[in-house]
């Protein structure tokens, strides 16, 4: 490999990780969120699709980019709260909740979105990072979506309000001991359904920056799994909203392998590249869950804890 | 038997509930709902051709729900059933003859019930819930099988039509019963048969289909909550409420409850 191929190989990585990290930085941020309250929510692989189509069609429509983003919140807290409140009701199982309304999300966005697959809306702006290269390569690769930044902004707030603020106390609280939180004269679904919904609202913006960025288009196949895996990736996060980041990121460049590959004129193994990150989160969970111990830091009233 | 009619009672309710919502859906698309429920009773019901159709698709989402069903009978969820495939109403009844009747389903079970129980017991529990998973596995392996070589025979990306996710619901609606898998496994292959008459006849997407059966795991999930209600209380309490006349209140002599 020549040093220019190397340039462009790792500039793939790099820009493959924030490029198809931001969906998985937005998604895990809101699961991050929802969990830390105990509560798990498996159905944002429907919200992401959900809001994927409705800040398409609303960019579309509005012909503005960022009101299709708060379109691809609002339908994500939607769903979310949906969720939430489901789950308030006694006997109702969490897993299954979340899976059913992964289908219904699902099955709400391509029934809604069918007229939306052929037209084309605005696109949100992109931050080039690297004008300072002269390959056209290694430029496109590192085009950073809009939201990225603000995606980092809400780690960084999500860690410090954890730590340092009421809300993030209550929160917190009801995720460790709901008996706890009773105790106080909280209401426990209160604040998991407010946090289920904050969740959602979150990975509302992870669609957006799908259809709005990249692939920038609305079809039946644009997410990929990523809300099932954001599961893991808070999980293998620990649950601390800026290791979030790290693992999306490290997510986005681990996915990012075959496509960087085959940039520099590398085509074998395309497929086996692709389930590198997978590969890669079951080996760390793998690692790091010990066998008759909760992992440290895991939210106490989770129903896989309990 | 009260019991029985109950828990039956209320999931077709759901599914009741969930057909008028979707009726609500497809009327906004400027669709009759009356049609839609016809087409959807004839697509999936309606003649020996749209019952193989039905059956068709239900056999692999019996064996998907089985491939959750019977690691969950030993206390364990699993929901990776999309990555692996597989034979329906026999591997569902010879399932639920394992539980029941052999020492070692029976084990299974005990394990899934009380996890300290069975370790007192000396039962390897470990071993038992891989057992359960491998299982579980191995029909699901069996219904991609069935998928390839009888429906598609052909392999390729398209196989996998979102039955392991679907598999999932229809084992929770089923309560892990792998008996109850079988007419829940063909009501949502009937849906999913029906869909391309849908499409053909009326012309709405064939997300409509899939739509459908995200209300009804909801709405049904939902009715969850209600099983424990107790109905003759709250009939009681309604008809008393619709009494108009009320009646004058007797002093009453209080009766001290006297702790034992």
């Amino acid at each position: 490999m020549t040093s220019d191929q190397a340039l462009i190989f790792a500039s793939g990585i790099v820009g493959g990780a924030l490029r198809v990290g931001a969906p998985f930085l937005f998604v895990s941020l809101g699961e991050c969120l929802t969990e830390k309250s105990g509560r798990i929510n498996l159905g944002l692989e429907g919200v992401l699709v959900l809001s994927a189509m409705a800040s398409f069609g609303a960019s579309y429509l509005s012909g503005s980019p960022w009101i299709g983003a708060l379109a691809g919140c609002a339908a994500g807290a939607l769903l979310a709260s949906l969720h939430g409140v489901l789950c308030s009701l006694p006997r109702v199982n969490d897993v299954a909740t979340g899976i059913a309304l992964m289908l219904l999300g699902m099955g709400l966005a391509f029934y809604l979105g069918k007229p939306l697959i052929q037209p084309q809306a605005p696109q949100l702006p992109a931050i080039a990072l690297g004008n300072w290269s002269d390959s056209a390569a290694v430029r496109s690769a590192l085009q950073v979506n809009a939201l990225v930044p603000i995606g980092l902004v809400i780690a960084g707030v999500m860690a410090w309000a954890f730590a340092n603020t009421r809300a993030g106390l209550l929160v917190r609280m009801a995720g460790d001991s709901a008996n706890a939180t009773r105790a106080l004269g909280y209401s426990v679904s209160g604040i998991r359904i407010a946090a289920t919904a904050a969740g959602g609202m979150i990975a509302g913006l992870g669609g957006a920056s799908l259809t709005l960025f990249y692939p920038g288009s609305w079809n039946e196949g644009v997410s990929s799994g990523q809300g099932l895996i954001a599961v893991a990736l808070v999980i293998f996060a620990r649950w601390s909203p800026l290791r979030c980041v790290g693992a999306a990121l490290m997510f986005g460049g681990a996915g990012a392998i075959g496509p960087a590959l085959q940039s520099i004129g590398i085509g074998w193994g395309y497929h086996l590249f692709n389930i590198v990150p997978y590969v890669l989160t079951l080996l760390i969970l793998v690692i790091t869950c010990r066998p008759g111990g909760v992992i440290a830091g895991s939210p106490g009233e989770l129903s896989s804890n309990r | 038997m009260g019991a029985l009619l109950k828990e039956v009672l209320l999931p077709v309710a759901a599914i009741a509930a969930a057909l008028l919502l979707f009726g609500l859906f497809v009327w906004f698309a400027g669709v009759s709902p009356l049609q839609v429920w016809v087409l959807l009773f004839k697509g999936a019901f309606g003649d020996w051709y749209s019952w193989q159709n039905t059956l068709q698709r239900a056999a692999p989402l019996m064996l998907t729900a089985l491939c959750v069903a019977i690691p969950a009978r030993a206390g364990l969820v699993v929901i990776g059933g999309e990555g692996a495939l597989v034979l329906g109403v026999l591997a569902c009844i010879a399932a639920s003859l394992w539980l029941r009747w052999t020492p070692s389903g029976f084990s299974v079970r005990v394990v899934g019930g009380n996890l300290r129980t069975a370790q007192l017991v000396g039962l390897p529990a470990t071993k038992l819930v891989l057992l359960a998973c491998a299982l579980g596995g191995a029909c699901a392996g069996l219904a991609g099988a069935v998928e390839v070589a009888a429906v598609h025979t052909s392999a390729n990306a398209s196989l996998i039509a979102g039955y392991g996710y679907a598999g999932i619901l229809v084992a929770f609606i089923a309560r892990q019963q792998p008996l109850a898998v079988i007419p829940v496994a063909i009501l949502f292959g009937g849906f999913g048969a029906a869909g391309s008459l849908l499409q053909r006849r009326l012309g709405l997407p064939d997300a409509s289909v899939l739509l459908l059966q995200g209300i009804a795991f909801v709405l049904i999930l939902a009715s969850e909550a209600l099983r424990d209600l107790d109905w003759k209380a709250l009939w009681a309490k309604l008809r008393q409420s619709a009494k108009a006349t009320p009646t004058p209140a007797l002093p009453q002599r209080r009766r001290e409850q006297v702790a034992p």
